[in-house]
C-alpha cells in the first residue's frame, strides 16, 4: 500500500532527524513526555525532530546544549518517569513536584551524576527510594515528601557530603532513620508522618532494620 | 435425449449424480461461505472487543453478501473480504483457506495477533493480499504463496513477522506490489527477488535485515518505488546497479548503515522524484551526473560524511522542492543558481564548511519556507526577498558571520514562525514590525550587534521565546511588551536597556524566565511580580535597582532561581521567602540589604557569598544588627538610633565578618 509511505511528505521528511545527533537528551526527554499525561499542554513545545531539546518550555540547557534543569514543577501532570532520564549526565535541577505523577523511582536516576536538586515531593510516587541515589555525590537538596514510597532510607544516602535537605516525610518508610554524615542536621520532622519508620538509628548491637524492604 | 443402452443410462445416472453433486456443491459451498465467515468472526473479534455487528446467521443462504465489508459473485461465493480501522484485536483463524473464491483480502489496521494461517495456501484466486499495520507473528509462510498465481498486491507492512525473507515470493509473476516494511524480518534479500520482473514496488524498510544490498535488484525493470532504509542495517554500500531501475520514482535507503560513495549511475535515473540516502555513512563527492535527476523533487543527502562541493550542474534540477545537505563535510558556495529554482521550498545545509554569502535572490521564487544554514562559514547580507511569496516558517542562520541588518521585508512576512540569527555580525535597529506577526514564536538573535530601541508597538500574541541577549540593545523596555500573551522566555541580558520596568511585564501569566542582567534599568521591582507565578528564574543582576524586595515575592512558589545581585536595592530580606521551598539560589551579594539574613527554612542551604558586598546585612545570630534608621523605607521599626560611636563600631565589625566569608 503507498499509502503510509506517501505520509511521509517532504515537510514530514524534513522532520526525520534521527537519534544519532545527539539529540539523545532530547530522546530521553521526550520518552519522558510520552509516559506523562499531560491535560494542560505544558509539553506542547517538546518536539523531538529539532535538533537538541534546547529551546523546548522548562528546558535549560548550559553552552554546551547539554541539558541542566527541568522545571515541570506544578503542572499537572500525571503518568510515570522513565528510566532513560538517567541519560541526562549534566542535569542539575529535576523538579516534578507538586504534580500526580505514580509508578516508581527508576534505579537508573542514580546516574545524574551533576544532579543538585531532585524534587519530586507532592506526588503519588510509590516503591522504594533506590540506593543508587547514592551515586548522586553532588546533590544538595533531595525531597520525597508527601508520595507513597515504601521501604528503608538507604544507607547509601549518608555518603553524600553535599546533601543539605532531605525531606521524606508523609510516605509510608519503615527502617531507620540514619544519622551520621549530613544526617546530622536533618531535621527530624523531615521524617514524620511515616508510620513505620522507627526513630534515629542507634548505633550498636541493637539491629532496627527487621521487617523492612 | 433418447434413453437406450444400458451403457447409455449408466452415463446418464453419472450425468445426473454429477450435477447432484455440483449443486450440492454449490449450495453447501456458499452456505459454507456464510459458515466460514460466521467461524471468521469469532476468531476475529477478541473478547470485549466489538465490530462485524452485522455478521448475524441467517437461514438464507446469501445472506453473507449483504455482510458489510463482503463481496459476493453470482454463485454467492465470498470473492472480497475488506474489514479494516476496526479495534478487533483478534486472529484469523485457517477457516479462511475455505475462502477459495476469495481475489482481495483486505484486513488493515484492526489489531489482529497471532500467525498467518498455513491454510491460506488454498486462496489460489487471490490478487490483493493486505495485512498490513496489525501485529501478526511468526515467519511468513512462504508456501501459502505457491498457488497464489495471480497475485498482485501482497501487503504485510508494519506488523511483527521474523524470520528469513519468504523465498517463494519469487514465484508470483503478477505480483506488482510487495511491501514487508516494518517488520522484524532478519538475514539477507533474496536473490530470487531479481525475478519478480512484474514488480512495480518493494518495501523492505524497516526490518533487521543484513548483509549487502544486492546488485542483482537492478533487473526489476519495472521498480516505480524501492524502501530499503530505517533500521536495516546493510554492509556495503550502494550497487551501482541500481542505475538501471530506468523507471524508478523513490529511492528511500536512509539510515541502513550504508558506506562508500554514491554511484554516478544514479543520475541514469530520470523520473525520480525522491532520493533519500540520509543518515548513513557515505563518502565522497556528491557525484555531479546526478544532475540527470531531472524529475528529482526532494534530495535528502544528510548526515553523511560527503566532501567536496554542490555540484554546478544540479542547476539542472529544476523540479526540487526539498535540499537536505546538512550535517556533512561539505564546502564551497552555495551556488547562485539555487535562488533560480522555481519550485524550492526547504534548503537545509546546516553544519557544513560552506563559504561565502547567500544568493542574492534566495526567495524570489516564492515558495521559500523552510531555510537553515547554520553553523557553516556563511557571511554577507541577509537577502532582502527571502519571504517574498509570504511562506517562509523557519530562518534559521546561527553560527555564521553574517553582517548588516534584518530586512525590512522580514516585518511583512506573516509566515514568519522562527527566526534564529545567534552568533553573526549582524547589526542595526531589529524591524520594529516583527513583533507584530500573527505566526511568530521564537525570535533569537543573542550574540550580534544589534542596536536602537524596541518597538512602542508589539501585539504579537504567539511570540513565546524573545532571546535578544548579548547586544547594544537601547531605550526602555517597551510597555507594549504585555500584548506578548504567550511569553513565556524573556533574555534581555547584557545590553544597554535604560528605563524603569514597565509594571505591565508581569502581566504575562505564563512568563517563565526572565533576565534581564547586565543593562542600565533604574527603579523598583514592581510588586506586580508576585502575580506573575509562573515564574521559575529571574536575574535583575547588574542593574541600577534600587528599592526593596516586594513583599509578596514568596508567592512566587515554583521560583527556583532569584538574582538581583550588584544593584542598589535595599530594605529587608521579607521573612516569608524562608518557605519559598523552591527557591534554589538566591543571589543578592552587592546591594544595600539591611537587617538580618533569615536562618530558617530555606536560608538554612544559602550559600554565604550570595549576601556578599551588603555592609549592613547581618548575619542571622551573634554581633547586635545596627538599628536601621532610613528615612524613605517604611521597612524600618523606627526606633531610635544607638550611639553614633558603637553603631560605627558595630558596623565595622560586621563588614569585616561578612567579606572574611
Amino acid at each position: 500500500m503507498a499509502a503510509p509511505i506517501w505520509a511521509w511528505a517532504f515537510c514530514v521528511a524534513i522532520t526525520l532527524l534521527p537519534s544519532v545527533l545527539g539529540n539523545s537528551e532530547g530522546d530521553a526527554l521526550y520518552t519522558l513526555r510520552r509516559s506523562l499525561t499531560d491535560p494542560d499542554n505544558v509539553l506542547q513545545s517538546w518536539d523531538p525532530t529539532l535538533v537538541n531539546p534546547c529551546t523546548w518550555f522548562h528546558i535549560t540547557c548550559n553552552q554546551d546544549n547539554r541539558v541542566t534543569r527541568v522545571d515541570l514543577g506544578n503542572s499537572n501532570l500525571s503518568g510515570h518517569l522513565v528510566p532513560v532520564l538517567g541519560k541526562l549526565e549534566h542535569l542539575q535541577y529535576l523538579e516534578l513536584y507538586k504534580n500526580n505523577i505514580q509508578g516508581t523511582i527508576p534505579t537508573e536516576l542514580g546516574n545524574l551524576k551533576s544532579l543538585i536538586s531532585l524534587d519530586l515531593y507532592n506526588n503519588n510516587i510509590s516503591g522504594t527510594i533506590p540506593p543508587s541515589l547514592g551515586k548522586l555525590k553532588s546533590l544538595v537538596f533531595l525531597r520525597l515528601n508527601d508520595n507513597r514510597l515504601t521501604g528503608p532510607i538507604p544507607r547509601e544516602l549518608v555518603g553524600i557530603s553535599s546533601l543539605k535537605v532531605v525531606d521524606v516525610s508523609n510516605n509510608d518508610l519503615c527502617g531507620t532513620i540514619p544519622t551520621s554524615g549530613p544526617f546530622e542536621h536533618i531535621p527530624l520532622n523531615n521524617f514524620e508522618k511515616n508510620s513505620r519508620l522507627e526513630g534515629p538509628e542507634l548505633l550498636g548491637l541493637a539491629s532496627y532494620d527487621t521487617n523492612c524492604s | 435425449m433418447r434413453i437406450g443402452t444400458k451403457r447409455e443410462m449408466g452415463g446418464f445416472y453419472i450425468y445426473l449424480n454429477l450435477l447432484l453433486y455440483i449443486s450440492l456443491i454449490l449450495s453447501s459451498a456458499s452456505s459454507n461461505d456464510l459458515q466460514v465467515l460466521l467461524k471468521l468472526k469469532s476468531s476475529l473479534i477478541r473478547p470485549k472487543a466489538s465490530g462485524l455487528e452485522d455478521w448475524e446467521f441467517s437461514s438464507s443462504p446469501s445472506a453473507h453478501c449483504q455482510f458489510s465489508g463482503v463481496i459476493c459473485d453470482e454463485d454467492f461465493r465470498v470473492v472480497a473480504l475488506n474489514v479494516s480501522f476496526a479495534p478487533l484485536f483478534g486472529a484469523i483463524s485457517p477457516e479462511i483457506g475455505l475462502l477459495n473464491k476469495l481475489a482481495n483480502l483486505t484486513i488493515v489496521s484492526v489489531n489482529l495477533t497471532g500467525r498467518i494461517p498455513t491454510e491460506m495456501w488454498n486462496l489460489t484466486s487471490l490478487k490483493i493480499f493486505n495485512i498490513s499495520n496489525n501485529a501478526f507473528s511468526g515467519s511468513f509462510p512462504g508456501e501459502i504463496l505457491t498457488g497464489m498465481a495471480q497475485l498482485e498486491i501482497l501487503d504485510a507492512y508494519n506488523n511483527n513477522l521474523t524470520g528469513l525473507l519468504p523465498t517463494e515470493v519469487a514465484n508470483l509473476k503478477n505480483l506488482k506490489h510487495l511491501s514487508f516494511g516494518g517488520n522484524y524480518f532478519t538475514g539477507e534479500i533474496p536473490e530470487k527477488y531479481s525475478d519478480i520482473q512484474s514488480l512495480e514496488y518493494l518495501g523492505l524498510n524497516a526490518n533487521g535485515l543484513t548483509g549487502k544490498i544486492p546488485g542483482f535488484l537492478g533487473r526489476l525493470k519495472n521498480l516505480k518505488r524501492l524502501f530499503l532504509g530505517y533500521f536495516n542495517a546493510f554492509h556495503g554500500g550502494i550497487p551501482p546497479e541500481l542505475g538501471s531501475l530506468t523507471q524508478l520514482e523513490i529511492l528511500d535507503m536512509a539510515s541502513c548503515n550504508l558506506t562508500g560513495e554514491i554511484p554516478e549511475s544514479l543520475g541514469n535515473l530520470k523520473y525520480l522524484q525522491q532520493l533519500f540516502l540520509q543518515q548513513n555513512y557515505l563518502t565522497g563527492r556528491i557525484p555531479s551526473q546526478l544532475s540527470g535527476l531531472v524529475s528529482l523533487k526532494t534530495l535528502d543527502l544528510s548526515i553523511n560524511e560527503l566532501t567536496g562541493e554542490i555540484p554546478e550542474r544540479f542547476s539542472a534540477l529544476q523540479n526540487i522542492t526539498l535540499i537536505n545537505l546538512f550535517l556533512n563535510k561539505l564546502h564551497g558556495s552555495i551556488p547562485s543558481y539555487v535562488s533560480d529554482f522555481p519550485h524550492l521550498e526547504v534548503l537545509q545545509l546546516w553544519r557544513n564548511s560552506f563559504t561565502g554569502g547567500l544568493p542574492e535572490n534566495l526567495g524570489r521564487n516564492g515558495k521559500l519556507c523552510r531555510l537553515d544554514v547554520s553553523s557553516n562559514h556563511l557571511t554577507g547580507l541577509i537577502p532582502l526577498d527571502l519571504c517574498k511569496g509570504g511562506a517562509l516558517e523557519d530562518l534559521i542562520l546561527m553560527g555564521n558571520f553574517f553582517f548588516g541588518p534584518l530586512p525590512e521585508e522580514l516585518g511583512n512576512c506573516k509566515s514568519l514562525f522562527k527566526i534564529r540569527v545567534t552568533k553573526n555580525q549582524l547589526n542595526g535597529t531589529i524591524p520594529p514590525e516583527i513583533f507584530n506577526l500573527p505566526s511568530l514564536s521564537l525570535v533569537e538573535l543573542d550574540s550580534n550587534f544589534f542596536s536602537g530601541e524596541l518597538p512602542p508597538e508589539m501585539s504579537a500574541a504567539s511570540i513565546d521565546q524573545l532571546k535578544f541577549s548579548n547586544n547594544r540593545i537601547s531605550g526602555e523596555i517597551p510597555r507594549a511588551i504585555r500584548n506578548l500573551r504567550s511569553l513565556q522566555v524573556l533574555e534581555l541580558e547584557r545590553n544597554k536597556l535604560s528605563g524603569e520596568f514597565p509594571v505591565e511585564i508581569f502581566d504575562i501569566k505564563v512568563l517563565s524566565k526572565i533576565n534581564i542582567s547586565d543593562n542600565n534599568i533604574t527603579g523598583e521591582i514592581p510588586p506586580s511580580i508576585s502575580r506573575c507565578t509562573s515564574l521559575t528564574s529571574i536575574d535583575f543582576s547588574k542593574n541600577s535597582l534600587s528599592g526593596e524586595i516586594p513583599k509578596g515575592i514568596h508567592k512566587l512558589e515554583s521560583l527556583s532561581n532569584l538574582n538581583l545581585s550588584r544593584n542598589q536595592l535595599r530594605g529587608e530580606i521579607p521573612a516569608e521567602m524562608e518557605n519559598m521551598t523552591s527557591l534554589s539560589t538566591l543571589d543578592i551579594s552587592y546591594n544595600n540589604f539591611t537587617g538580618r539574613i533569615p536562618n530558617a527554612g530555606q536560608f538554612l542551604f544559602f550559600d554565604d557569598s550570595w549576601f556578599n558586598g551588603n555592609p549592613n546585612l547581618c548575619p542571622p545570630s551573634g554581633v547586635h544588627c545596627p538599628a536601621l534608621v532610613n528615612q524613605s523605607s517604611g521597612s524600618s521599626h523606627g526606633h531610635a538610633p544607638t550611639f553614633t560611636a558603637s553603631k560605627l563600631m558595630v558596623t565595622i565589625i560586621t563588614s569585616i565578618m561578612l567579606n572574611g566569608n
